[in-house]
């Protein structure tokens, strides 16, 4: 396997950061990766971008996809991150398939909340899915997001999430070069 | 118009020309960092405990840079140390397996391998000798016929009560993924690797009052703790790395040991039992392993259910003011101008009293 | 520029480190978030947590403002600034609105900041509880189960004593409707500053090994009763060398006597505001 990443790990990465960090401060808003990382389609180069910025040894990191074993080398390899198998244990999950629990993923606790997980899930469309209002910090009043490819009970999942906050997950949706963050703040609107 | 005097840029600059001219004034030689390793070795193993990194010519280089000043030398090891990466932690040192240079026991008149005098202040007269006011080589010393101990191995004496279970197990669980508190904040209730880690940067002076204060009377129970055993040699220090699955020898590192033995009156499920404290420290730093060793020991309070009353049972107490790299920058961190906070404190003073004088509050 | 040390001092591990921390900190606002604080070339006390967080995040594309006081040209300020130029080779900027990344010591900038800016704050003690309970594992606590009555409590009491809340700097906010929250040693007149504010603000206390963070718009309240509602700092006299009457005034002594006068703490303020009223 060839080494795929950053020619400039340094500076790009920092800069796929700030990406990151904007994205986080305005949940909903679409961005763009600053530079296109080519996986085989393995993953989104939106994905693979994120990776490259935020993983290595010390995160542990979840996989369901059906191309889990393409992924977990490309991972290991690539930034030795350390892949598990339970994904309650878990810094980051990557998730390819339709359906998944939030969970069942790493929650926090009351006094830790940090240590929680946060989901990267790629979508097929980040636009043209079923039309969600959200609300919440780094919001200034409403945001319309509409990605496609959610579990059919999501709205609940995420009431829930909602819920028990201060714990909870934090998402990335992304797709192609683009990702949005949804953090546990966003509020969905009936 | 007055104008406050700001111009951070030049005061800086010339700051650090006072500075250096401070150390150059007078045109003596300079040292040699080789001369500050040897001639002032126990400030060097005090900076590189305090410092976290095994590196005696950074010390001294540290020491010269610093003038002296042993908390700002510190202070540079450890921002330097901050930019190294870490490769991989070490196996546990094995104490018994030492080059020995210092071994005594206050516990027992005689032990196993003998006791070893070594190296020591303790029988010095503290009088100051004026020969070495002009002294001009040292390369010339006295060879002592020093038999080197035949043993190549010294365990840990106390461990001769466990026979009889007079003392309590040292816990030999090793955890694999040790707390390093290097690279984590940290959390409480502590955990034993996690304040020995914090005891052993921690800063001699403090560390040495807290356990004086202990064995004074601010203590568990007041007792008198017992010299088991201290030691003083060279160990190696192994890695293993997961692609080789064995162990192979790195280097070598100078340590002090003390184990010190303490009562235990007992509870409900233990009888009574002498108890532990047990400190560690690199290179020649005997002081502060005893020290330690009380501290350790203290902390350990809670874990036996012993009543928490005393300043050096308190973790939290303990542990976060032990680091003098971070009590020294917030001490003096009060030299920063505040005007902006202490402004707000002037007009909330002048309206209070303003209030007050003309009677209408209270 | 060769300065033998890697882009903005810290390795990559540990800017990926802190990076992560300042993400979760954005997603649970005014929590503090602990964090593997490294030890760093300025003393713990003096910005170590700031320097920190700007380090992590700071890119060449950056154009960096660090205050100190609200003044650009405090030694602290000064020295701070001389350390990323030598790490980072960024350009520097006393301007507010020129500024991409603004490090700040006890206050923030009168110029209303914007979204594409980011305000770092450095902190000297993250817990707004420390004073009233000593203990982290207590504190954590209280946090954990928003039991807040100690503060409310504290507050109250200074009420019924003074006739008013005492705390001048270091007001405590509630964030988010969640967290109380210390805002730094800002003067509470800087206070509704951070109230819905467009830019990102960061806090980083070194010493403390602490991250928090309040995203954009989000609600940031000072704690206060209905009876005796949050004021900020006024003062009767206007700053003397650009008339403001809308900003944080230092009172400078000019003779023996102790006679005053007044200036605008934040120096690139009443400079712009000097300008602009000529």
């Amino acid at each position: 396997m060839e080494y795929i990443g950053y020619q400039d790990q340094t500076h790009s990465s920092q800069n796929m950061f700030r990406t990151i960090l904007k994205a986080t401060s305005f949940p909903g808003s679409i961005f763009t990766v600053p530079e296109n990382l080519e996986t085989d389609n393995v993953l989104y180069s939106s994905t693979a971008n994120i990776i490259f910025t935020l993983f290595d040894i010390d995160t542990k990191i979840f996989i369901d996809s059906e191309k889990i074993s393409k992924i977990q080398n490309f991972i290991t390899f690539n930034t030795n991150a350390n892949c598990i198998e339970k994904s309650n244990h878990c810094d980051f999950a990557i998730i390819q398939n339709k359906e998944f629990n939030i969970e069942n993923f790493n929650l926090g606790s009351d006094e830790y909340p940090d240590n929680s997980s946060t989901i990267i899930i790629e979508v097929e469309d980040l636009i043209n899915g079923e039309e969600l209002i959200i609300e919440g910090p780094g919001i200034e009043k409403t945001k319309s997001i509409s990605p496609t490819n959610l579990p059919k009970n999501f709205q609940s999942q995420w009431q829930n999430n909602n819920f028990i906050f201060p714990r909870g997950v934090d998402l990335i949706l992304t797709c192609k070069d683009d990702f949005f963050c949804l953090p546990r703040t966003s509020k969905v609107l009936k | 118009m007055y104008v406050a005097v700001k111009g951070g840029e030049k005061a800086i600059k010339s700051s650090l020309k006072l500075l250096e001219k401070k150390r150059k004034e007078t045109g003596t030689k300079s040292i040699e960092i080789n001369q500050i390793k040897e001639q002032l070795s126990f400030a060097v193993d005090r900076v590189i405990n305090e410092g976290s990194l095994y590196d005696k010519d950074l010390s001294a280089l540290a020491i010269k840079q610093s003038q002296g000043d042993l908390v700002e030398a510190i202070f540079l090891l450890r921002a330097y140390r901050t930019t190294l990466e870490r490769y991989a932690y070490s196996t546990a040192i094995d104490t018994s397996k030492i080059i020995i240079k210092r071994r005594i026991s206050a516990s027992f008149k005689d032990i196993p391998g003998g006791q070893i005098l070594g190296p020591t202040f303790d029988y010095s007269h503290r009088l100051l000798d004026f020969s070495l006011m002009r002294e001009d080589e040292i390369n010339s010393y006295e060879n002592i016929n020093n038999q080197e101990p035949k043993n190549k191995e010294f365990p840990s004496v106390i461990d001769y009560l466990n026979n009889e279970n007079l003392l309590e197990q040292e816990i030999n669980n090793l955890n694999d993924n040790p707390f390093d508190v290097t690279r984590d904040p940290m959390k409480f209730p502590a955990s034993r690797d996690q304040w020995m880690q914090i005891l052993a940067r921690g800063d001699e002076g403090f560390l040495l009052g807290l356990s004086y204060s202990a064995i004074r009377g601010f203590g568990s129970k007041g007792t008198h703790p017992f010299v088991g055993e201290i030691k003083y040699g060279i160990v190696d220090i192994f890695i293993s790395p997961d692609e080789l699955g064995f162990e192979i020898c790195i280097g070598e590192i100078e340590i002090s040991e003390c184990q010190m033995i303490d009562q235990f009156e007992g509870n409900k499920n233990t009888p009574p039992q002498f108890t532990r404290g047990y400190g560690l420290t690199f290179g020649y730093n005997e002081r502060k392993s005893m020290a330690i060793s009380i501290v350790d020991r203290a902390l350990k309070s809670e874990g036996y259910g012993e009543e928490i009353k005393f300043p050096i049972q308190d973790q939290e107490f303990v542990l976060y003011h032990a680091d003098n790299v971070e009590a020294q920058g917030f001490v003096t961190h009060l030299k920063l101008p505040h005007y902006v906070d202490f402004q707000g404190e002037l007009n909330l003073i002048r309206k209070l009293r303003n209030e007050i004088l003309q009677g209408k509050k209270l | 520029m060769k300065t033998g040390f890697n882009f903005a001092y810290l390795d990559e591990a540990t800017k990926r480190m802190i990076r992560r921390k300042i993400l979760k900190a954005i997603c649970i606002p005014g929590y503090q978030c602990p964090f593997g604080g490294r030890e760093m070339p300025l003393a713990y006390g003096w910005g170590t947590g700031g320097i920190q967080v700007t380090a992590s995040i700071i890119g060449k594309q950056d154009i960096l403002k660090v205050i100190d006081q609200g003044a650009d040209d405090t030694t602290n300020a000064v020295s701070i600034k001389n350390f990323f130029k030598r790490v980072c080779n960024i350009m520097i900027t006393d301007r507010t609105a020129e500024a991409s990344l603004i490090q700040t010591r006890h206050r923030i900038p009168e110029t209303t900041l914007n979204k594409d800016q980011i305000i770092v704050y450095q902190v000297p003690q993250p817990e707004p509880l420390r004073k009233l309970e000593p203990k982290e594992k207590e504190t954590r606590k209280l946090h954990a189960y928003k039991e807040y009555a100690l503060m409310h409590v504290k507050l109250y009491e200074e009420i019924s004593q003074f006739g008013s809340v005492i705390k001048t700097w270091a007001y405590p906010v509630e964030t988010n409707n969640r967290y109380i929250t210390d805002p730094t040693p800002i003067p509470k007149f800087d206070n509704p500053k951070m109230n819905n504010m467009e830019a990102l603000q960061l806090f980083g206390a070194g010493r403390e090994k602490r991250i928090y963070a309040i995203p954009p718009y989000t609600k940031v309240k000072s704690l206060d009763f209905d009876d005796h509602p949050f004021e900020i700092q006024t003062w009767d006299e206007c700053c003397s060398i650009c008339g403001s009457t809308k900003s944080y005034l230092d009172e400078i002594i000019i003779n023996n006597e102790g006679k005053k006068n007044f200036i605008c703490s934040d120096t690139d303020f009443c400079k712009s505001n000097l300008e602009k009223n000529k």
